[in-house]
């Protein structure tokens, strides 16, 4: 199987568009946050190489030229900051100084427990950016030598974590005004909280697509210089 | 035509992008130079959304799918890797509870100043 495959380019993106076009099948008919299409189909795809008995590097040789789309996707994350560039402009402070704050005690939390816990440099470097989008966190991850797959799994867990608590958390926190709930949610929890604070309000769901942009070349800044500390 | 102009503007930012990242000694990747160079072209109206809108679209909406392979290669991690594997699970949790609190409180303090100062 794995030498009949490495002779083709194309099984692999058939396979993973094939994995993701079934996940979102499912997330479109049972609307749960564990549904996330990208959770779902990286299961399917997990199972379709071991049931096939085809080895990881033999599907990375196949797929990688879609993921050569990746670049250009990061760079057209500025449309939707560029979109929200009046909220931006009208609540500068609140938006920088929170998602500021919020980073910066993220990354001193990580380096300490890294710390205690003893992990090695490229586990650290992998959970820094763990609470920023993927097509950032993965830059990130791999401009300090971390392990990048660990940086995806966590960002997806993230993420996931982040949905399913941020209404309990905020209501707990007494965080009541739409913009902080907005930059709470994409601070800690990206896309997939995204579309959690969409459920919750409009002006939630812009604040909280434009935080996702901001924590990210915030994040970018801030992880090279901690990770100098490590 | 329309579709493969869209697409070597996005391209020409990758390119000046990876230009970026070559020369200049931060380690921060390309397309962040390319995302945030693009982004002061649409603020200075040196590119118009319009001009770029479809291709844009297309690329935003399949993004996920480009990072099915990333989390499919958690295949590939060794086993000193996996046996921490709770430690990290456990920093990945509790931090995306702090992240929320304190972006979310920090925001919240802010905002209630301003209002009242109004």
């Amino acid at each position: 199987m794995n030498l009949l495959l490495s002779g083709s380019n194309y099984w692999g993106v058939v396979a993973t568009l094939f994995s993701y076009w079934i996940a979102l099948k499912i997330s479109q008919k049972w609307k749960h946050t564990l549904c996330n299409p990208l959770l779902i189909s990286s299961c399917i795809m997990i199972f379709l190489l071991f049931f096939f008995k085809v080895d990881y590097r033999t599907y990375e040789s196949s797929n990688k030229y879609l993921n050569y789309l990746l670049t250009p996707a990061t760079v057209c994350l500025a449309i939707p900051m560029y979109n929200q560039l009046t909220i931006l402009k009208k609540h500068l402070a609140a938006i920088f100084i929170s998602i500021l704050s919020g980073c910066l005690t993220c990354s001193c939390y990580i380096f300490i427990l890294c710390k205690l816990f003893r992990l090695p440099e490229t586990l650290f470097a992998a959970l820094i950016p763990k609470s920023v989008t993927t097509a950032i966190a993965l830059g990130i991850s791999a401009e300090l030598n971390g392990n990048t797959s660990i940086t995806a799994v966590m960002v997806v867990i993230t993420g996931l974590f982040g949905a399913i608590i941020a209404q309990g958390l905020l209501k707990f926190l007494r965080i009541f005004n739409p913009i902080a709930q907005g930059l709470a949610i994409g601070n800690s929890s990206h896309v997939v909280g995204t579309s959690k604070a969409l459920e919750m309000g409009e002006l939630q769901g812009a604040i909280s697509s434009l935080s996702i942009a901001v924590a990210g070349i915030l994040t970018v800044v801030l992880s090279p210089c901690i990770m100098r500390l490590y | 035509m329309n579709c493969l102009f869209q697409f070597l503007i996005i391209c020409l930012y990758c390119f000046l992008g990876d230009l970026l990242h070559l020369l200049l000694p931060f380690p921060i990747p390309g397309s962040i130079y390319g995302m945030i160079l693009l982004l002061l072209s649409l603020i200075l109206g040196l590119v118009r959304l319009e001009k770029i809108n479809t291709i844009a679209g297309f690329l935003s909406k399949i993004m996920p799918v480009f990072f099915v392979m990333p989390c499919v290669s958690i295949l590939t991690i060794d086993l000193s890797t996996l046996t921490l594997l709770p430690h990290i699970l456990f920093i990945t949790l509790t931090s995306t509870v702090l992240v929320m609190g304190t972006t979310g409180i920090v925001a919240e303090k802010i905002i209630r100043r301003k209002n009242n100062e109004k």
